[in-house]
């Protein structure tokens, strides 16, 4: 069963109508598809800007993981096919089969323990061989545990064109890295110092005060071959004190991250791209406990912008947005209201 | 079971509330932390991670860019492992349960959340919400009244009054007595043949209009028939919509009661409206029906929707409406007005309504119809509410013409006595408003307090009856701004909580300048007020000026001085015929529809 995760740089960069057009393309191809998200997503009006929203439409046989309370108001009818001990702010989430097409607001577990867990059910439960996992807001967090990964962005994130391909430049380089050949068990909370001959544990996850660093620090020594830190990290911090950490190992070793997706959370993304500048020169190894593919990037033109007290719908330039993303980016970018769009599909089989 | 809790206020200047429910937490036996204002993300995140607490509440307003920063703030969480540990909750005013789930966090509580949900969810246990339902029992307000009247001499005045004209109208038939009881007997039958005869019979008292919509269905301008999907919608509507955590408007037993009107012509909106209020607490609502009824001799039949002001006061509508009420919330359908008051009475009835809206004098000064018609179907109506147990009401809007306040009043209390006298439960209904006679004569220059305030006590001095300021309260205050209409809507329900009423009509406050139908934010509006006004208040009073003694004292004597000279003519109709309940320079006039109809 394959995985794939859409999650944006934030709210309204095209996150639904992604999804909604690799829904439609995998089930033409025949995929059993299976669809949950990490928040809440399809409802008719934006809780915030109150403008009308793109929502997700589910054909006969598509599986859905969402929350009790999302499945009262539809037109769509389901059969429920397992009920889960997971719940969120909508009540419990329930593992439904759409029997008659129609429109269903998907709320799916908010965590990175309960994906885990309804991607097992799902596994378990259904015959699905492709699980479409929606994003919400910018929310990112859950998604590391995914096979592959589509990143919106768009003009609801920022207005200008330059900015926004500088930010995807650095998603790309921190998704560059590739996963550590070691394998760590799922449950090393703690920050990990491995030595040639052993492991040390610290008691910490995180790196974000002054306290961590000279924990991180004391424990140092020339014998170090690579560090796991799990938890998130300060930029700022790693950044100012990246060099005592260097005078204490005095050799190159491997820095290892629990995902691209825990650098992307700790700070803006330029500050996040020069310290892996910083540290790339000192000859550190940076890696990954798990790493996902970034497969895809989708551009969204409109933005909601704030008219008279209220939000009216704006666009960019949409073909400006579009070759500027393709020519500074490796990875493949798409309109998907682009007639090209298409080939995403041979990208992400 | 204690739980250890974090509570971050993540804002720098609300974090009132977050200290509310620590506290409460507290109370509870819960472990709780709470943390400055002043910490960044990553700190929180690692205190969260290292504390092992069973719950992170975080309690923040929303504004531009908050949602972004809420998401990536749960998104750390998540990567700091406090998620496998501990659950994650937000607390704001414009929290929803979706923006919650949309923002990341296990659970969200907003502006309509109380302490209880919040502590039954960190206590695991199911939520004691006052649940679907509005969870009231219906109130009588005339349950506490005997009528005895403290006012020997208006007593006695009011019982000759009230006599004569119940002799007066002894053996006089009009077409809207035939048609109350033509009424009455197809109600009873089940004989097809008989219910024709009797259809024909009651066609034969009708206007050509009314009978040309019984029989083709060929309506006035603006009326139809209620189809049958929009009652399956509303059908639809009633059953899924339940009010949860319906609000109260009374902060304490004594407040009065609130009633407000529905009259948007379309019963299918009325009972929307009613079912929003109801969830806001109204206790009771009163059907006002088309001016244009009131000239027909005869009702319309039929589930009837009228574009333009007023609802057709059909049995069918009153049905409707009333069945799609809690069976708390009462319902009162005016009746005085025209020539067809017997027949609401008994359709009212017949229908389930609580109270009868009637009133002898107002029905002829104020409402057009002519004053022995209104006097011999305004017996016979009183008696129908005395039969069908339903209290009637006696609105003193006649004040609003000009007449002075002491004859309206007269005229409310020769209602009562007739009442009493018909084995009827009569309401006082004195106006709480800025009227053309006060505002002439300048009995409201100092303020607003002491002459409604003395309306009140004068009749309070007079008889021990139920009193039930109206209609609504507040008229001529208000303005074009809804929020002056609701503060001046709010103080006058402040004085009736203060003068300790029974009840008060409230009108939404675009009432008078809407244009066409009224809002639903517009009703809620004065509801929210006079709720707050409420609390405000509590069990404190107004003090009122020494004037208001005055005014009370002046105001039994001209009622006493009125009394007599109603009591010197030969019966009611001739003394309102004669002006002493209100005359042309006062600007009230006898009406005429239904002249010459009383044989």
């Amino acid at each position: 069963m394959k995985t794939i995760g859409v999650i944006g740089t934030s709210k309204n960069t095209g996150k639904t109508t992604t999804l909604s057009f690799l829904l439609n393309g995998f089930q033409s191809k025949g995929l059993n598809i299976c669809v949950t998200g990490i928040g809440y997503d399809g409802e008719e009006i934006d809780n915030i800007t109150n403008l009308p929203k793109p929502r997700l439409y589910f054909e006969v046989d598509t599986i859905l993981a969402t929350s009790e309370k999302c499945l009262i108001n539809t037109d769509a009818v389901f059969d429920v096919i397992a009920e889960t001990s997971l719940v969120t702010a909508l009540g419990k989430i329930l593992l439904v089969k759409v029997t008659q097409p129609g429109m269903i607001v998907i709320a799916g577990p908010n965590s990175v323990k309960g994906l885990r867990e309804i991607l097992n059910i799902i596994k378990e439960k259904t015959n699905s061989n492709l699980v479409l996992v929606d994003g919400s807001l910018n929310r990112i967090s859950p998604m590391y545990i995914l096979d592959k990964l589509i990143f919106t962005t768009g003009a609801a994130r920022n207005t200008n064109i330059d900015q926004l391909v500088n930010e995807m430049a650095v998603i790309e380089k921190v998704f560059s890295f590739e996963k550590c050949a070691e394998n760590f068990n799922n449950d090393d909370e703690n920050i990990k110092i491995i030595y040639s001959n052993i492991k040390l544990n610290l008691y910490t996850n995180t790196l974000v005060d002054e306290d961590d660093f000279l924990t991180l620090e004391s424990s140092l020594n020339h014998n170090v071959e690579k560090i796991l830190v799990p938890g998130i990290i300060s930029v700022e911090l790693l950044s100012r004190n990246f060099n005592r950490i260097i005078k204490r190992t005095n050799k190159p070793f491997i820095l290892i991250f629990n995902s691209p997706i825990q650098l992307l959370l700790t700070d803006e993304f330029l500050n996040i791209s020069a310290l892996l500048d910083y540290v790339i020169n000192h000859n550190v190894v940076v890696s990954y406990k798990f790493k996902p593919e970034l497969s895809v990037i989708t551009i969204n033109p409109f933005y909601p912008q704030l008219d008279n007290y209220k939000y009216i719908s704006s666009y960019l330039d949409k073909e400006k947005f579009l070759d500027e993303m393709i020519s500074s980016l490796k990875i493949p970018v798409f309109n998907i209201l682009e007639p090209d769009s298409g080939k995403i599909f041979e990208l992400l089989n | 079971m204690a739980k250890k809790i974090l509570c971050v206020p993540f804002d720098p200047v609300h974090d009132v509330g977050i200290k509310i429910i620590k506290s409460e937490l507290d109370k509870n036996g819960h472990q709780t932390e709470l943390l400055s204002p002043d910490l960044t993300p990553e700190a929180i995140v690692k205190i969260a991670a290292n504390g092992n607490y069973d719950f992170i509440l975080v309690s923040r307003t929303l504004g531009y860019g908050v949602a972004e920063m809420l998401a990536r703030f749960v998104d750390m969480l998540d990567a700091a492992g406090v998620r496998e540990k501990s659950k994650i909750v937000i607390g704001g005013k414009p929290i929803t349960p979706e923006l919650a789930a949309e923002l990341g966090f296990d659970k969200g509580f907003g502006e309509h959340s109380s302490l209880e949900e919040l502590l039954a969810y960190i206590e695991g246990r199911e939520v004691k919400l006052t649940g679907a339902g509005l969870n009231r029992t219906k109130k009588d307000i005339t349950s506490k009244y005997d009528y005895s009247f403290n006012n020997q001499e208006i007593g006695q005045l009011l019982d000759s009054i009230a006599t004569k004209l119940i002799d007066f109208t002894k053996n006089k038939k009009s077409p809207g007595i035939e048609r109350a009881k033509i009424q009455e007997e197809l109600f009873h039958t089940e004989d097809e043949l008989k219910k024709t005869k009797l259809l024909e019979k009651y066609y034969a008292l009708c206007d050509d209009v009314i009978v040309d919509g019984n029989t083709k269905r060929n309506f006035v301008k603006g009326v139809r028939e209620v189809t049958e999907t929009e009652l399956k919608n509303l059908d639809s509507f009633l059953s899924k919509s339940q009010p949860v955590n319906p609000y109260k408007i009374q902060y304490n037993e004594k407040q009065p009661l609130l009633f407000k009107f529905l009259g948007s012509g379309c019963p299918i909106m009325d009972i929307t409206h009613a079912k929003v209020c109801e969830r806001y607490g109204i206790d009771g609502f009163l059907i006002i029906n088309p001016s244009w009824e009131a000239r027909y001799e005869g009702l319309l039949q039929g589930c009837l929707t009228h574009e333009n002001d007023g609802t057709i006061t059909s049995f069918e509508n009153i049905k409707l409406v009333k069945q799609s009420l809690d069976e708390s919330t009462l319902l009162t359908v005016r009746a005085h007005r025209g020539l067809n008051t017997p027949e609401t009475v008994l359709l009212a009835g017949e229908a389930g309504a609580d109270l009868a809206k009637i009133n002898l004098v107002y029905g002829s000064l104020g409402a057009g119809t002519d004053p022995v018609r209104l006097a011999v179907d305004g017996v016979e109506a009183i008696k129908l509410a005395a039969k069908y147990n339903m209290p009637f009401d006696i609105p003193g809007n006649d004040e609003l013409s000009g007449v002075p306040a002491w004859k309206t009043l007269a005229g409310l209390l020769i209602n009562v006595m007739i009442g009493i006298k018909l084995g009827a439960k009569p309401i006082l209904k004195p106006l709480f408003c800025y009227g053309p006679h006060i505002v002439i004569n300048g009995m409201m220059k100092q303020n607003f307090i002491d002459y409604n305030a003395a309306k009140i006590n004068a009749l309070r001095e007079i008889v021990n009856s139920p009193i039930w300021p109206g209609e609504p309260i507040a008229f001529m205050t208000q303005s074009e701004e809804r929020v002056q209409s609701a503060n001046s809507t709010s103080y006058h329900a402040s004085l009736a909580a203060s003068v300790g009423v029974d009840a008060i009509t409230v009108a939404s406050t675009d009432e008078a300048y809407s244009r066409g139908p009224i809002c639903i934010t517009s009703r809620i509006d004065s509801i929210r007020a006079i709720s707050d006004a409420f609390r405000f208040i509590g069990d404190a009073r107004f003090q009122t000026t020494t004037q208001a003694d005055y005014y009370t004292d002046d105001l039994i004597k001209k009622i006493t001085e009125t009394l007599r000279e109603v009591e010197a003519k030969d019966n009611l109709t001739a003394a309102i015929y004669d002006g002493c309940l209100g005359n042309k320079e006062d600007g009230a006039y006898p009406g005429k529809f239904g002249f010459g109809t009383v044989s």
